[in-house]
């Protein structure tokens, strides 16, 4: 699952430290989630598009 | 330490960290000593102190220790290492009860090992029994 967090957050100057602390997870988590490597589960995904001003659908891109 | 602990409202994983491991090997040499000397309360009372001062410590940190990614991280390697542990004692298990002959002493640990396999079995099912409820 591709998805565009980097993309947003850099276009709202987002450290992905604050990006972090507003979705109320780890750095390191932020730093796999831009890479694809983990999946996040809806409540994050959730958490993440409101702290990048954003919607669900808008972040991830679903690739069947 | 402890003017490190109060003084650190807001913490970082790192000085956490430190302060863990630091705990860490005092805990370590202090038990050994007290074992040695047969000392139990001084093993007990170390063992609250290092609890309690990782307790006081884990409170001042401001970062998120614990999210969903290393919950499901530690799910794995609690499975994977659960598995490992079967395989593994159950084939030392064999080897230890056919080596008997060799020394009658082997039946016995082999036998710990079978129990100790078989409790780790159980208790697993039980908690993916209540954890299965609950999701």
């Amino acid at each position: 699952m591709k998805n565009k967090i980097k993309e947003i957050r850099q276009k709202l100057c987002i450290t992905q430290e604050e990006l972090a602390e507003k979705a109320g997870v780890r750095r390191e988590t932020i730093v796999f989630l831009e890479q694809g490597k983990y999946n996040p589960s809806l409540n994050l995904a959730h958490s993440v598009a409101i702290a990048l001003k954003t919607t669900i659908d808008k972040l991830f891109i679903f690739d069947v | 330490m402890i003017n490190i602990i109060y003084q650190h409202k807001n913490m970082t994983q790192k000085t956490f960290g430190y302060i863990r491991m630091v705990t860490a090997f005092f805990l370590a040499a202090i038990m050994a000593q007290a074992i040695i000397f047969n000392n139990y309360v001084l093993a007990i009372v170390v063992v609250v102190g290092a609890i309690a001062v990782i307790l006081a410590s884990k409170r001042n940190v401001k970062e998120v220790m614990v999210d969903e990614r290393i919950i499901a991280i530690g799910g794995k390697a609690a499975r994977m290492s659960m598995s490992i542990f079967t395989v593994v004692g159950a084939g030392i298990t064999f080897v230890l009860m056919f080596s008997r002959d060799i020394n009658p002493s082997f039946e016995l640990a082999g036998s710990v090992l079978a129990y100790a396999v078989c409790a780790l079995l159980i208790l697993y099912s039980v908690a993916f029994k209540y954890y299965e409820k609950q999701n």
